[in-house]
């Protein structure tokens, strides 16, 4: 795959000395030399919650030139972090896995000169632990990855950590992204990195907070390269040349400070969207002899790769194998829409997803014939399989919501992780994922609704939006009978669509039979009893799917001696509010609007009647963005509860999040509000 | 015609055709083992060959056969190996139903990670495979010889090792040196194995034939408790470089106290600091209580276990450098400076789990304990100490380790204990609140919640956070409607009889249901619902309630001004073999005072008893979801 290789850069040299720049001066932190400040600190001045904060945390990057030749050019990253614990449960701030890349068992990055110290304060003397080398423990955590971890030494509330450790590597593709935001506080955090100009990087910062310095300057770095020439003849002699190579060096210097510790939070689609962090990825290199090789740093240029990779573009064509099977599926079939759903059923069928996420696929043809793989090589499969039906098909990569937002300003091929289906039928487009077996064609599965993807075409290179082509859809109607003991029995007719359609048929399809699923059902609702259960579409899977079920139901009144008390929307009302806290920093991310329409109709007994009805309600959300409605009506003996909400926008940014909090508050205030019938 | 040659080759034809899976067909698997099944064993041969006290062979080959969705964990291969457990000859075959191969599994398939659970570091490492297969059954056959360099434990046999596993034949067959001491248990088998002997090994085989998938039930005992097991243990082995006995709970004590065997000296400083903290006392308690808080202020609970390690604790010296242990090392640590000021202690292993222990007082073997606490005697006194807990006071034990099996280490052969354990009416929770009703359907709440006993890790648990954090996961905790913490404050006493106390006000703008003239005011608006597991319809298995509790609330509502009571809910007393509740629900002018009490025991009960169980549960829980219903004083009263 393009992503992964190891570079380096050619050049003919028998021995080679390279001089790197020393260290910048002006470094913010010295390893061990800790201030009286600094020990005798008791709280953390921005946030006096905070267990441990990190006072300091300086990342350098650097290139250099191996020695021996052979290597080119390797990056070294040093840092060097001074962490202080205000308590108990800040001990652990300074335990330490360090995550170093291998390739294949031989290349790997390494470790270097790793230091540790804490520091205590004992009886006004400072008093020194040092990290011993047997503290720092080595292993493989898989094929890609080897962990380095230990664990500080001495450390107590008031202890000062400080910590030091190189990583030397061979992997110049991705060089060590910066974090900046923890979930400690960090009064200091800088990066200082410098790049040779043989290679160009993208940068891309991540987060919410801004970065207080950010420098950019140049320097020359320097190579020297001995070669050695021996001459023939009747005496030999060893002539030695210096060759001197100058060349830039690009410096960036940034900086934040009085970071926030990072907070988790409900509803979002994933926490490194939103963490500070800084990354590289390389986008182009030249050699020493002025050649520019260009990698991604430009969308078209990304298009091009991809349409020529391997395992992309070239993969796609090579699935010709597929054509005879195509051609008789398809045989006699004029219509394009047809053509689509019947060559999307027909692979969605034979291929089961093994849940591993992609964009390349190393080989189609033994998944085709084994009926299983990841979601490149089935949507892979698919693309072609429609090209042979004659249907322009095209490639959409993506990347998944837990995988993190695509930034167009910043194009990066390592943002994808996945690759769907684009057809345009009748000028209308169409996207597809042939991994979710419950899906029609056109519904998308949940992990791709993230934004937008990019259209990977010759002609019609493009972004495209992934918002939901349906949302989450119910309308349910109750036809009930209340008893003057308070039992109510009935039956209640569902319709689902869209996505709850799909997530109600995975469901159901992961139990082990329709009974089974109903049975766990019945259970997880003290006072229900099934009684008959009709399905109308289960597997239908283009028709919203219909349940017709007769029920009983004795916990939906509570009996207060005349009184009969009723819950009206019985165990449908939405109970608890998922926005409780007083504010958000971070945006609700909804998958998808919400639909749900909730009819209730009761016979009241014979001689029993309402008292004070519960008063309708509407309540919307500013710019249409959603609405609630709540009514109740007594029509003689019937009385009839209707409960529509829908929630249009999918996405909230914090300063909404008041009045979403507000909405569901009224809402569920509302539904819980229970109706008095009592004898006549 | 029909030479030598062509009968014999016909006949190999005949044979390798039965050979490569036919018998693995699903359609055969008899009905009953469908009933409650997800997966069905179709055949199991497990061998294990004990060749000496340190090294052993285990030969696995199983067929599993995959109903439906739910079942696919059966088909996984999930093999745990350290570093003195070498894998090899690792074979997974995936068959269609009908019994022909839809794949061989490659060697570069299998994904191999390390493992830490809880511990920063360990060498357990696991390999592991799921196939995925798009059609239902589906069969999995897998195959892999260990090599065990040294081992305490042997791996033993439980077929039906799953719920909703089904067994159609598996064998176990131990290979073992005449004169090897291994011992056997056997639990719920009841055919006969078979022994043989040749060429001075015996073989013992068991096997089980045609065993109905169990079915989870909630509250019953673990899997292990129900289902055909053989353990096996080795009397005597040898394990990274130590070596030890199992015969009896003696020779393992004495094993332990081996180990430990002058791990327990102290730096000169630290011995002078102890003394400088502890001489002026007198009272022993006193001074053990002094170190152990000296021991949570100055160490932390960092799990680190390598090879024999997994046993032997850090030296204290090791300990007192680096400031951190596991369970081990931190109560030998303890222990050694307990023994620096003339206390007596031992070092104790006890089993720790959430639920009912396994313990087989006649099977001594190191399966059982996995904690490590100390002990202490004063007099005729006992007092444990949990050492890997920051917060606890001294003497108290979680609930996880409360009331088990416990190992008392001693220099004359060892103790076997069961830890204390506080009954009902000490594992106390009670809830005190003054609410004032409001017209317009708000509440003003005064709270103050205790936590004690038992529950006071629970209480712990909230305490322990930054003021932010308890604020934060308060909200979460309560489940009124639309409301606000005004003020919440958390108390802790530390001592013999130690509590956690809370204390808050909150205002909530939606406490009582305004519907016309009438106000509905929830009974208990600050008790969460109570938990009711699972209706089961026809119960099998006994169920266990193993934690014991005593919840008191005492609320009083103050009732707004220009509202009276129209009803008010009656009392109610319910009794039990499970427990009590009582309700009292009093009223005058002005306000309402509500007191409930509800006790729960422990015990084991038989399967019929479940429904009754539930009632008692559910009617609890309809006493405590009534309303009072206020209704608006009108001009003409």
């Amino acid at each position: 795959m393009v992503v992964m290789k190891k570079l380096s850069v050619l050049i003919s040299a028998v021995l080679a000395l390279a001089f790197h720049q020393c260290l910048a001066d002006g470094s913010p932190i010295k390893f061990g030399k800790v201030n009286d400040n600094e020990l005798k600190m008791s709280v953390y001045d921005l946030d006096s919650s905070a267990h441990a904060a990190i006072l300091c945390d300086y990342g350098e990057t650097w290139f250099e030139y191996d020695r021996s030749g052979d290597k080119g050019f390797q990056v070294y990253f040093k840092r060097t972090v001074r962490i202080k614990v205000f308590d108990e449960e800040g001990v652990n701030a300074g335990d330490s896995k360090i995550i170093l890349y291998q390739s294949n068992g031989s290349d790997r990055e390494k470790l270097i000169e790793t230091e540790g110290i804490t520091f205590n304060l004992e009886n006004e003397k400072i008093v020194k632990t040092k990290l011993e080398n047997k503290s720092i423990m080595e292993k493989e955590e898989d094929k890609y990855h080897i962990a380095s971890t230990f664990a500080m030494p001495n450390v107590r509330q008031g202890s000062v950590i400080d910590i030091t450790y190189t990583i030397k590597s061979d992997f110049l593709f991705n060089i060590q992204p910066w974090s900046f935001q923890y979930l400690i506080p960090v009064k200091w955090s800088e990066y200082y990195v410098k790049i040779p100009e043989y290679f160009i990087y993208k940068h891309t910062l991540l987060g919410y907070n801004s970065l207080a310095i950010n420098e950019n300057s140049t320097q020359m770095g320097n190579i020297t390269f001995v070669s050695s020439e021996r001459s023939g003849g009747m005496v030999t002699k060893t002539t030695y040349n210096n060759e001197n190579i100058s060349y830039k060096e690009s410096c960036y210097r940034l900086v934040m400070k009085d970071i926030p510790a990072f907070k988790e939070e409900t509803f979002l689609t994933t926490s490194s969207n939103y963490r500070s962090i800084y990354s590289f990825e390389l986008s182009s290199t030249k050699s020493i002899n002025n050649v520019y090789k260009d990698y991604t740093n430009t969308w078209e240029k990304i298009n091009e790769l991809l349409l020529d990779d391997e395992n992309f573009g070239k993969r796609i064509k090579s699935a010709g194998f597929i054509r005879d099977e195509i051609e008789e599926l398809i045989s006699g079939i004029q219509d394009t829409t047809e053509k689509v759903i019947i060559v999307y059923e027909f692979l969605k069928n034979r291929m089961r997803w093994n849940l591993t996420n992609s964009l390349t696929s190393d080989d189609l043809k033994k998944p085709y014939s084994e009926g299983n793989g990841t979601s490149a090589d089935i949507n892979l499969l698919l693309i072609k399989a429609l090209r042979e039906a004659g249907i322009d098909a095209q490639p959409v990569a993506l990347s998944t919501r837990k995988n993190g937002m695509i930034n167009p300003a910043h194009p990066s091929l390592t943002d994808f992780n996945y690759v769907i289906a684009l057809v345009k039928i009748n000028g209308k487009n169409m996207l597809l994922d042939a991994t979710e077996p419950d899906a029609p064609a056109g519904l998308l599965p949940e992990r791709c609704l993230n934004d937008k993807g990019r259209i990977i075409s010759e002609k019609n290179a493009d972004w495209i939006s992934l918002n939901p082509e349906g949302s989450d859809k119910r309308t349910s109607l109750y036809t009930l009978a209340l008893s003057p003991d308070g039992n109510i029995t009935g039956i209640v007719s569902h319709k689902r669509e869209f996505y709850n359609a799909l997530n109600y048929r995975k469901d159901i399809h992961s139990a082990s039979s329709s009974d089974d699923f109903y049975k766990e059902l019945e259970k997880e609702t003290e006072g229900l009893i099934y009684n008959t259960i009709n399905l109308t579409d289960l597997d239908s899977i283009y028709n919203p799917v219909g349940e017709e079920i007769g029920f009983s139901f004795s916990n939906g009144v509570e009996m207060n001696g005349d009184i009969i008390l009723l819950n009206p929307l019985l165990f449908e009302n939405t109970s608890e509010n998922p926005f409780k806290l007083k504010e958000r920093n971070y945006p609700v991310e909804l998958p998808y609007p919400i639909n749900e329409l909730l009819i209730f109709t009761y016979e009241l007994p014979p001689g029993f009647t309402t008292e004070d009805l519960p008063k309708p309600a509407m309540v919307t959300l500013p710019s249409n963005a959603g609405k609630f409605v709540y009514n109740v009506t007594l029509n003689g003996n019937t009385l009839m509860i209707t409960s529509t909400v829908q929630i249009k926008k999918t996405l909230f940014i914090p300063a909404e999040y008041e009045t979403l909090k507000e909405f569901f508050n009224l809402l569920i205030s509302k539904q819980s509000e229970q109706i008095v019938i009592r004898k006549t | 015609m029909f030479n030598k040659n062509f009968i014999f080759g016909l006949i190999v034809l005949l044979f390798y055709e039965s050979a490569t899976g036919q018998g693995y067909s699903c359609y055969s698997i008899p009905d009953s083992l469908k009933i409650n099944a997800t997966s069905v064993l179709r055949f199991e041969e497990n061998i294990l060959t004990v060749k000496s006290i340190s090294s052993a062979t285990y030969k696995v080959h199983r067929v599993v056969t995959v109903l439906n969705k739910k079942g696919e964990n059966s088909g996984q291969l999930v093999l745990q190996y350290d570093k003195f457990i070498i894998p090899s000859d690792i074979k997974i075959v995936v068959f269609d139903a009908s019994g022909k191969i839809l794949k061989k599994v490659k060697d570069s398939e299998i994904q191999d990670y390390s493992i830490e659970e809880s511990s920063l570091f360990s060498d357990n490492r696991v390999k592991h495979y799921k196939p995925f297969v798009n059609v239902y059954p589906y069969s999995v056959e897998i195959s892999y010889e260990l090599e065990f360099k040294g081992y305490i434990g042997l791996p033993g046999w439980i077929p039906a090792n799953q719920y909703n596993l089904s067994v159609e034949q598996s064998t176990y067959i131990l290979n073992i040196r005449t004169e090897a001491e291994i011992k056997i248990k056997e639990l719920n088998f009841h055919s006969e194995k078979s022994t043989s002997e040749k060429d001075g090994i015996k073989t013992i085989q068991w096997q089980l034939n045609g065993f109905n998938a169990i079915d989870e039930e909630p509250l019953s005992p673990s899997l292990e408790e129900l289902t055909p097991r053989v353990i096996v243990a080795s009397n005597k082995f040898f394990y990274d470089g130590y070596s030890g006995s199992l015969e009896s709970w003696r020779t393992y004590n004495d094993w332990i106290q081996s180990l430990n065997e002058g791990r327990d000296n102290l730096p000169e400083l630290t011995i002078q600091k102890i003394h400088t903290l502890t001489d002026t006392i007198k009272d022993l308690r006193q001074k053990a209580n002094i170190l152990y808080e000296y021991l949570q202020t100055r160490m932390r609970y960092v799990s680190i276990q390598l090879g024999i390690g997994g046993f032997q604790p850090f030296t204290a010296e090791t300990v007192d450098k680096v400031g951190y242990g596991d369970c081990k090392a931190l109560s030998n640590y303890y222990l050694a400076m307990l023994k620096a000021v003339g206390i007596t202690a031992y070092y104790a292993l006890v089993i720790y789990n959430p639920g009912r222990p396994i313990f087989y007082h006649d099977f001594p073997a190191n399966i059982y304990f996995n904690h490590v606490i100390v002990c202490i005697t004063f007099g005729n006194d006992t007092v444990w100490a949990e050492c890997t807990n920051k917060y606890f006071p001294l003497g108290y034990l979680s609930s996880g380790v409360a009331g088990h099996p416990a190992l008392i280490v001693t220099p004359e052969g060892g103790k076997l204990v069961t830890t204390p354990k506080s009954p009902a009416e000490s594992n106390l929770f009670t809830r005190k609140c003054e609410i004032k009703l409001i017209n317009d359907g708000k509440g003003e709440i005064k709270m103050e919640t205790t936590f004690s006993g038992l529950r006071l890790a629970e209480g712990l648990g909230k305490y322990v956070k930054s003021p932010e954090d308890q604020l934060k996961n308060l909200y979460e905790d309560i489940s009124l409607i639309d409301f606000n913490i005004i003020s919440h404050k958390y108390y802790y006493q530390k001592n013999e009889s130690p509590f956690i106390k809370l204390k808050a006000v909150i205002n909530c703008n939606r406490l009582t249901t305004i519907s016309g003239q009438r106000m509905f005011v929830p009974l208990k608006p600050l008790s969460d619902e109570i938990y009711i597991p699972e209706k089961v319809e026809a119960r099998k298995t006994p169920f266990i309630i193993d934690f014991s509790y005593y919840d008191i609330d005492s609320i009083v509502m103050l009732v707004p001004q220009n509202y009276d009571i129209e009803s008010i809910p009656s009392n109610s007393n319910i009794k039990s073999e499970f427990g009590t509740y009582d309700l009292s629900v009093n009223s005058s002018d002005a306000a309402i005072t509500i007191v409930s009490k509800m006790k729960l025991n422990t015990g084991v009960f038989v399967s019929s008893e479940y429904d009754r169980y539930r009632s008692f549960l559910s009617d609890i829980d309809k006493d405590e979801n009534q309303k009072i219903i206020l209704k608006k004083i009108t001009a003409t009263k």
